[in-house]
C-alpha cells in the first residue's frame, strides 16, 4: 500500500471513529467501506468495521469482518488493528450472551488497549450484565474521560446508572 | 453502498458486507421482493404449497446472503412433511395410532415443523430486507399474491391430487 493509500486510509478511519462517536454508526460503516473499497486488506478497516456492525446488531457480518481482520493481520503485523480486533470479539461474544469468551478476549488485550474508549465500553456492558453496576460506572467514567464526545459511552453510563 | 467521492476526491469501488444483498446478481428478480411476513401469512393462510416457493423467491429477490441456506431449509420443511405424513399414515394404517385425537397430534406436530422452518426461514430474511432497503431496494406488498393464493391456489392445489400425504405435504396451518 502506498503512502498517501495509507494517508487516505487513515483519513476514512478518523472520520468513521468521529462519526461513531457521535453516534452514527451507519454513516461510520460508510466511511469504512470506503477503505476497504480500495484496500480489501486493510486489517485496522476491517476491525473497527467489525465494532461498528456488532454495535448495530448485525452479528454474521461483524463475525465475517473480524476474521478478514486477522486474515490481513497474518499478512502483515499492526498492535493496533489486532487490539481492535479483540475488543470488536469481546463486543461481538458479549452480543451473543457468551459473557467468559468477551471476558477473555477483553484480559488479552495490550495494556496500551486497556484504556481504549470501547474496550472500556464493551467492560462496562459487561459489568452492567453482571450487575456490577460501580464496576460498570467506573470503566465507563474512564472512557468517557479519554473521550468526552463518546455519546455511546455516555449511554451505556446512564443505562449503568439506572 | 457505491464508492463515492471522497475529502481526497477519490473514488472507491464498492465493498460488500456478507449481510448484504447482492444487487449485481439480483437486479431481475428484485421486483419481486416483498416482506418476509408475506410468505410466513401464506403458509398459515393458505398452504405450504404458496409458503415455500415464495419464500425461495423472495430470498432471490432480497439478494439474501444466506438464501442458499433458505433453500435447504425449504427442501427441509418439504421433506420433513413428507416424511413426517408418511410415518403418520403408516403409524395409523399399522394400529399404532388410534383415534381422532392421536391424529390430531401426528398432524400438530407436521404444522409445528413447518411453522418452525418458516420462522427460520422468516428471521433470515427479514435481516436481509433492511440491507435491501439500505442500498435503495424496496419491498412490494405481498397482499394481492396472498389472496390469490388463499381464494383461488388453495381449493386447485389441494384438489391436484386426491389423497391424505398430498394434503398433509401442501397444506399450512390444519
Amino acid at each position: 500500500m502506498t503512502e498517501d493509500a495509507e494517508r487516505r486510509a487513515e483519513g476514512w478511519i478518523q472520520q468513521a471513529l468521529t462519526l461513531r462517536a457521535r453516534g452514527h454508526v451507519e454513516a461510520a460503516i460508510e466511511a469504512l467501506r470506503q477503505v476497504l473499497g480500495f484496500d480489501p486488506l486493510h486489517a485496522r478497516a476491517h476491525a473497527e468495521m467489525a465494532l461498528c456492525l456488532a454495535s448495530r446488531g448485525r452479528l454474521a457480518a461483524a463475525r465475517a469482518e473480524i476474521k478478514a481482520a486477522e486474515a490481513a493481520l497474518e499478512a502483515a503485523e499492526d498492535r493496533r488493528a489486532s487490539g481492535i480486533v479483540r475488543i470488536a470479539a469481546a463486543q461481538l461474544a458479549l452480543a451473543e450472551g457468551r459473557e467468559k469468551a468477551a471476558e477473555q478476549a477483553l484480559r488479552g488485550l495490550p495494556e496500551a488497549m486497556r484504556a481504549h474508549p470501547e474496550a472500556l465500553r464493551v467492560a462496562a456492558a459487561l459489568a452492567r450484565r453482571r450487575g456490577q453496576v460501580e464496576v460498570a460506572l467506573a470503566a465507563i467514567e474512564r472512557g468517557l474521560a479519554r473521550a468526552p464526545e463518546d455519546l455511546g459511552a455516555a449511554a451505556v453510563a446512564g443505562r449503568a446508572a439506572r | 453502498m457505491s464508492g463515492e467521492r471522497g475529502w481526497a476526491g477519490e473514488v472507491a469501488a464498492p465493498y460488500r458486507l456478507v449481510d448484504e444483498p447482492d444487487l449485481g446478481e439480483n437486479a431481475r428478480w428484485r421486483r419481486f421482493a416483498v416482506d418476509p411476513g408475506w410468505p410466513m401469512l401464506g403458509l398459515m393462510l393458505a398452504g405450504a404449497w404458496a409458503a415455500w416457493p415464495w419464500f425461495w423467491l423472495n430470498g432471490q429477490a432480497l439478494g439474501s446472503p444466506t438464501r442458499a441456506r433458505e433453500r435447504l431449509w425449504i427442501a427441509a420443511g418439504v421433506g420433513g412433511s413428507a416424511a413426517g405424513g408418511l410415518l403418520l399414515l403408516a403409524l395409523l394404517a399399522a394400529g399404532v395410532l388410534r383415534g381422532a385425537v392421536a391424529l390430531q397430534l401426528g398432524l400438530l406436530v407436521i404444522t409445528a415443523w413447518k411453522l418452525g422452518v418458516a420462522t427460520l426461514i422468516f428471521k433470515k430474511q427479514a435481516a436481509a430486507l433492511p440491507r435491501l432497503i439500505e442500498a435503495g431496494g424496496e419491498a412490494q406488498s405481498g397482499v394481492g399474491a396472498l389472496l390469490l393464493a388463499i381464494f383461488v391456489g388453495r381449493a386447485l392445489v389441494l384438489g391436484l391430487v386426491d389423497g391424505p400425504l398430498w394434503w398433509i405435504i401442501v397444506s399450512g396451518v390444519f
